[in-house]
């Protein structure tokens, strides 16, 4: 196993202020996260809003620091890596182009921003480089001196896929970067992410809270509840055989184009819980329709099933002695 | 691929499609070309001056201007109360007025959006540093600190650009300050980080140009500002002194005046009036040019 980037005990939290008299309160926005990314997978994040995937991928790219626990890349951390290195090898691409684009910058110097940071070639081999990389992403040459307000969506997004490129990074980090596009544009920016990483063996960590588009580029699935991951899985598995009531449940609240059918019944209520207030034991106890006793008092543990691959942090899965412990969250 | 991708629209060079735009903008037109005539009348003065602003001649005092019934072609605005050409020295206030609208606009502008940029784009407590300094500033007033300090050290030019520069950065630091907030939380600034651009140049070359729009138009309202506080400091005789033909101290050398020789106030008055109006046209005009949605 080639662990490229390596998230272990990832905590991220906020102090959230309400006025100046008032005591402020801590938000765990991303709470003992700890995952591994491994070279040339697409590794999806799914979960509801508000469950910390934004700030996984803020803390990933290094421009978040963690509150607790570390970011390696191949084995190093990233704070000693220093932020150019990271910039180098991890590059992300936003969810919304229309405000991931500098208006003032034409559209080959947005590009070549992180050449000109880098200080890579001249002038003359880095317009060169940008006209390149813009070909690659679909975009015709004449687009380099137009202004971003010019572009549509997709266009915009193609852009931004072509700066996160332009440096040949490692791994690519995008944030759901297809839902702020039309249906008809968002299959056209998935083929092309799909393509430009056979083409350049990227790794990518693709955020979405859309299942289907999951389905079809991950390789693997991470499933987060309320700062924590709670499923860990191939996607194959995860999709055939979701084991955690969670991951359930989000598969279960997929709409199907079926017209008669309606809404699905997640069994979940409507209570989603006050982050800054988690429920004690795990936290996904108040909605699940299959706790039991240990639910409410003791936070499960991430662990590994007996093929050593997939994961799952559910008291429905008692450890066995052949189970192997990830990492330990912290509580 | 979608349809734009395939039109062959050429693309018009970026002086062309300013140059449509500013067609339509008539009120950006009449103020801009106000400017210039004056910022050209100013630069010029010498050359278009008829007489030595500085020359008195007793025996020619308050001459009226040609329009009154015994005004002449050699004193166009007639003479002040010293027998001194008015237009030559009108022409010459020009250039007091607009050294004074940029000088300290300049001034004023780097302290105040240095200050905005910074707290708004570091936050906590260099936020409220700056908020605490802002407010500190904004309980002096103006007029009665720079009357302060010129009874203190004397007016001169000079002294009266500094001063108004050292006091008027508080709208810049505060316009600069929220709009670095806003262009601080789009997704470009934390793509720029992430391509592991400086804060150096963040600031500078993707916070900087995205809220120049606000700039200039405060910019503006602070030149017309500055240039009617000249104005009013030298009416109060601490500002710009005599013999330097300031446009405010030709309105209060002319007060004594006022109901003999009436045009001797309402000539530097409406150049004061007409410059301010030319000033904030433009800025208004600029806005809608710069700012970056209206265009296309």
């Amino acid at each position: 196993m080639n662990a490229l980037l390596t998230a272990d005990a990832l905590t991220r939290s906020f102090e959230v202020g309400q006025g100046m008299f008032r005591r402020r309160r801590t938000l765990h926005a991303v709470n003992g996260v700890s995952l591994d990314i491994r070279k040339g997978e697409v590794l999806a994040i799914v979960g509801e809003s508000g469950c910390g995937k934004s700030t996984l991928a803020r803390m990933l790219l290094g421009l978040l620091p963690p509150s607790a626990g570390a970011i390696t890349l191949e084995g190093r951390n990233i704070r000693d890596l220093g932020h150019k290195t990271v910039a180098r090898r991890v590059q992300p691409v936003f969810q919304d182009p229309y405000s991931s684009l500098n208006p003032r910058r034409t559209i080959a110097s947005i590009v070549a921003l992180p050449l000109e940071v880098h200080g890579v070639g001249t002038a003359e081999e880095r317009r060169r480089k940008v006209l390149d990389i813009l070909d690659r992403v679909g975009l015709p040459q004449r687009f380099a001196d137009r202004y971003p307000r010019e572009l549509s969506g997709g266009q915009r997004q193609r852009v931004a896929i072509a700066r996160a490129l332009v440096m040949n990074p490692e791994i690519v980090i995008c944030d759901e970067p297809t839902s702020a596009l039309d249906v008809s544009v968002q299959s056209q920016i998935l083929n092309l992410l799909m393509d430009l990483q056979k083409e350049l063996g990227l790794t990518y960590v693709f955020i979405s809270h859309n299942l289907a588009v999951v389905e079809h580029i991950a390789t693997r699935v991470a499933v987060m509840y309320l700062g924590r991951v709670v499923e860990l899985a191939d996607t194959d598995s995860l999709f055939r055989n979701p084991r955690h009531p969670y991951t359930q449940a989000l598969l279960a609240s997929v709409l199907t184009p079926e017209p008669g059918l309606g809404l699905p019944d997640t069994h979940l209520g409507v209570a989603f819980p006050d982050p800054l207030n988690p429920p004690p034991g795990c936290s996904f106890h108040p909605r699940c329709p299959r706790r039991f006793e240990p639910c409410d008092k003791v936070t499960p543990a991430l662990l590994r099933d007996a093929g050593g691959e997939n994961a799952v942090a559910c008291h429905l899965y008692p450890p066995s002695p052949a189970n192997a412990s990830l990492p330990k969250t912290k509580n | 691929m979608s349809l734009a991708l395939s039109s062959p629209a050429a693309q018009p060079s970026r002086t062309a499609r300013l140059l449509r735009r500013l067609r339509g903008q008539h009120a950006f037109l009449v103020g801009a070309g106000l400017l210039v005539l004056i910022a050209l009348l100013a630069v010029f003065a010498p050359l278009l001056a008829p007489h030595d602003p500085y020359l008195q001649n007793l025996a020619q005092r308050t001459i009226p201007p040609v329009w009154y019934a015994k005004g002449s072609w050699v004193h166009p605005l007639g003479t002040d109360q010293l027998g001194r050409d008015y237009l030559s020295r009108l022409l010459y206030g020009a250039r007091i007025s607009l050294l004074i609208g940029v000088s300290v606009v300049i001034i004023a502008g780097l302290i105040g959006t240095t200050m905005g940029l910074l707290a708004g784009y570091f936050g906590g407590r260099m936020d409220m540093a700056m908020t605490f300094i802002v407010t500190t500033r904004l309980s002096l007033p103006v007029i009665l600190v720079a009357l302060a300090v010129v009874a203190m050290v004397g007016g001169s030019l000079w002294i009266v650009i500094l001063v108004l520069g050292l006091l008027k950065w508080d709208r810049f630091a505060v316009v600069m300050r929220s709009a670095t907030q806003q262009v601080r939380s789009q997704d470009y600034v934390a793509a720029a980080r992430a391509a592991g651009a400086s804060t150096a140049h963040i600031v500078l070359r993707e916070v900087l140009p995205n809220i120049a729009p606000q700039l200039i138009v405060v910019a503006t309202l602070e030149a017309a500002s500055a240039i009617l506080l000249e104005a009013a400091l030298s009416f109060l005789g601490l500002g710009v002194q005599p013999p330097l033909p300031s446009w405010g101290l030709m309105i209060s050398e002319a007060k004594a005046y006022m109901f003999f020789s009436f045009w001797l106030i309402a000539i530097p008055g409406s150049a004061l009036a007409l410059l301010i109006f030319a000033i904030n046209l433009t800025g208004d005009g600029l806005r809608d040019v710069i700012s970056p949605d209206g265009r296309g």
